[in-house]
């Protein structure tokens, strides 16, 4: 007990030391417990509203459902193995701490971790009691139930795992595919009503949790038979845990290398980085970097052009656009939803493009620094580069949605060019400023988001214009105008950002 | 004939830490110059501090005779850097990064080639030349970054830790490469823990000790400064020195105050 005492202990300070390590994980978690707080009040009251009008079997159909679709969720995540943190294996395993007694920690510190986002779940359940007018011991055994369904999935999805890094024979991959499938089948019934198979019919651990769940509501006895298939699937799920446990995992278990589920520092996202660079270079090799006599900046834009096919970065742009061009293509009759989306799109863009620079180049930049070349040099072409993906992409999916909706394409042409304009080079600039000596400390995600306030200010003037040329419905030859207005102010900021790029970079320290 | 690289009363600090202390050192062309000193010494912020990676807060440093506050881009054609930590962009082949290194020095294309493919071919990396850098050792690209750091054949060579992580057989190449450019009239300024490899390497040394320099010189004169016998080696003598500059240490003086 005391192992498993001291190894929780090490690991909520490991994941408080993550949380803490920025103000922005703390607001993202005070601003998701305030939205969901409140999200739960009205889902909880709903929630008891609607069970007045439905009936029995929807109930246990719909809860079924419910319960086999997390239940998928965890198998699912049990096919990633054994997983470990990196300080784990070196600090833990080496011990005399036994696998059960790890495991056990893993599951307490997990739980305890969760635990802060099941708040509003707790919290719906509450309300959803109240609601209800349920009487306190009623609303005890809700709590019971749904605490013990809770870990038996916990207590699944590691068993899982542990079997999965042990026994490497496809068969039981397949074997809890099979399972996920059976689970979620008889979801087809909700598409089709004639579908012969219904959760309400199958003997299924979610049917018994949903009979003994409903049987609480009604304040009633639950039938026995649901109340031992529901025990036998929580016993069955607890026996799995301690056998699994039982083995020597240790020599099974992948490392992973981030102190916690929160580790957000500059360490974790080069390795994530490194990842993405092994999955997408070879896609890249296509395209080389050579000794063909070009201008030096041709050179530099070809590279960084390179570096952002290698890392993943213009796949993920282009995965973004796919989306506005199915959005575009489905709102065929509205082209206001596909602008909306570009407007949002194209002030995150540059800033994806510039995070992944910065993630990527920054402890490269000794190469650059220490190189007799014009810093003002680098940056422009970094910054075209940026611009010439940022503005092509886009442009080809306008002018596909343009073509195939017969939309007036000529303002979000003009958007996605200033957009890429003012959003790569106010990005690069915001970036650049944190380089220096005294700010270099600041979080990644403080500067992605204040790269992107700028480029959002920035580009109001961009924004007001497609709007009011979409609410006067103006014509072809004053959007042009409005559009040339708007390319000449987007030149300006970038030439007078550049500059400040320029400056701001010979005072970079690394 | 001018110093390769004078620096004077260089002064640096990080926030509360005084990292450097009025540092003064020469170095003349044509020696492998080294820097040794204890952990925190300062080794590396001077050395970061004239290849322009960091800024100084007091100070001047000439290379070759050019301010390099007044010309900040002339004086790095002369220089090649390989720092100690080395992050390469991993997304480009070995090839790739030595072109690269190469063109933004302004070398022309053929003569890229030719010292790349010898460079390759020193240091055993042919066979890798393709390969990303993501998928090479700490080795290779300790490696890589020597040879891109020769590629503009800079007249000082800069070296933070160079053989750390390298086998024997690359030990002794790098080490050849040293010699061959001295003989050639270039120079090569080393910043190590290895007090054995600057003994034998080194024509001459300085001992860098809480933020400036307490003695500097070849072998003979460090041990005049140390008062040690002429058989010494340079560890005893770097004992010697560093021990004796302890009234230096700024930590010490706030106990002593303290107390």
């Amino acid at each position: 007990m005391r192992q498993v005492l001291n190894v929780y202990l090490v690991k909520i300070k490991a994941v408080l030391g993550a949380v803490r390590a920025s103000r922005i994980n703390l607001l993202l978690i005070y601003l998701y417990l305030f939205g969901a707080s409140i999200g739960s009040f009205g889902l909880g009251t709903g929630l008891g509203q609607s069970l007045r009008f439905i009936n029995s079997v929807s109930f246990i159909d719909e809860t079924s459902a419910l319960i086999s679709a997390f239940l998928a969720i965890a198998i699912t995540l049990s096919f990633r193995g054994f997983t470990v943190f990196d300080y784990e294996e070196s600090l833990f395993f080496t011990s005399t701490i036994t696998p059960r007694a790890f495991i056990a920690a893993t599951m307490l510190s997990d739980l305890t971790v969760f635990s802060i986002f099941l708040i509003p779940l707790f919290l719906t359940l509450w309300v959803f009691t109240t609601t209800l007018a349920l009487p306190l011991t009623t609303s005890l055994s809700l709590l019971a139930t749904a605490t013990l369904l809770l870990a038996s999935m916990v207590f699944i999805k590691q068993s899982l795992s542990i079997l999965i890094s042990i026994r490497k024979e496809p068969m039981l991959r397949f074997t809890l595919v099979f399972i996920i499938a059976l689970l979620l089948l008889p979801a087809a019934s909700f598409i089709d009503p004639c579908f012969p198979l219904r959760y309400k019919s199958l003997p299924y651990p979610s049917t018994f949790a949903a009979e003994v769940l409903l049987h609480i509501l009604s304040q009633e006895a639950p039938p026995t038979i649901s109340l031992l298939g529901f025990f036998l699937y929580l016993a069955f799920s607890t026996t799995l845990l301690i056998i699994c446990s039982g083995r020597d995992v240790f020599r099974y278990a992948r490392p992973i290398p981030f102190y916690s589920a929160f580790d957000a520092s500059m360490r974790t996202q080069t390795i994530k980085m490194k990842r993405s660079i092994s999955a997408f270079s070879k896609m890249g090799m296509k395209f080389t970097l050579d000794l063909k006599p070009s201008p030096i900046s041709h050179f530099l834009i070809r590279k960084e052009l390179i570096r952002m096919v290698r890392d993943g970065s213009l796949f993920f742009v282009t995965f973004l656009y796919v989306i506005v061009l199915i959005i575009g293509l489905a709102s065929e009759k509205s082209p206001s939803a596909w602008i909306l989306i570009l407007a949002v799109y194209s002030l995150l863009i540059p800033t994806m493009l510039t995070v992944n620079w910065r993630i990527g180049e920054i402890d490269c930049l000794w190469t650059l620094l220490t190189s007799p070349l014009n810093l003002k040099i680098f940056f422009s072409s970094l910054l075209y580069a940026f611009i010439a993906v940022s503005t092509f992409i886009p442009a080809v999916t306008i002018l596909i949605l343009g073509i195939l909706t017969r939309s007036n394409i000529v303002m979000p042409l003009f958007l996605a060019a200033s957009a890429s304009m003012i959003g790569s080079s106010a990005n690069l600039f915001v970036m650049i400023h944190f380089l220096e000596r005294r700010r270099r400390a600041t979080s990644g995600v403080i500067v992605a988001w204040l790269s992107f306030l700028l480029s959002g200010i920035l580009l109001a003037p961009a924004y007001a214009g497609i709007g009011l040329s979409l609410i006067f419905e103006t014509s072809f030859f004053t959007d042009l105008l409005f559009g040339a207005l708007i390319l000449l102010y987007s030149y300006v900021i970038f030439r007078f950002l550049l500059e400040r790029i320029e400056h701001k970079a010979l005072n970079i320290e690394i | 004939m001018t110093p390769i690289l004078e620096v004077y009363d260089l002064w640096k600090s990080y926030g509360e830490i005084q990292a450097l202390r009025g540092l003064t050192l020469r170095v003349e062309r044509g020696e492998i110059f080294g820097l040794i000193g204890p952990n925190g010494a300062g080794k590396t912020t001077t050395l970061k501090i004239i290849v322009g990676l960091l800024s100084m807060d007091r100070g001047k440093i000439i290379v070759d005779g050019v301010d390099i506050t007044k010309q900040p881009y002339e004086y790095k054609r002369l220089i090649g850097y390989v720092p100690e930590s080395i992050s390469l962009p991993e997304y480009l082949t070995l090839e790739e990064f030595l072109i690269y290194s190469g063109r933004i020095r302004n070398v022309p294309n053929e003569l890229i080639r030719e010292r790349m493919n010898y460079y390759l071919k020193v240091f055993e990396l042919e066979n890798k030349r393709r390969s990303l850098i993501l998928s090479l050792s700490r080795g290779m690209r300790q490696k890589a970054a020597i040879a891109a750091a020769l590629i503009h054949d800079p007249e000082l060579l800069i070296l933070d830790e160079p053989l750390v992580g390298i086998d024997p057989v690359g030990q002794h190449r790098i080490k050849e490469i040293f010699s061959e450019r001295v003989k050639e009239g270039k120079t090569v300024f080393i910043s190590t823990h290895m007090l054995d490899t600057a003994e034998r390497m080194c024509s001459r040394v300085a001992v860098i000790h809480w933020g400036r320099i307490v003695a500097s010189g070849d072998l003979s004169t460090l041990r005049g400064i140390a008062r040690e016998g002429a058989d010494a080696t340079l560890e005893e003598v770097f004992l010697k020195l560093t021990e004796e500059s302890e009234e230096f240490n700024p930590w010490k003086a706030d106990n002593e105050a303290g107390s």
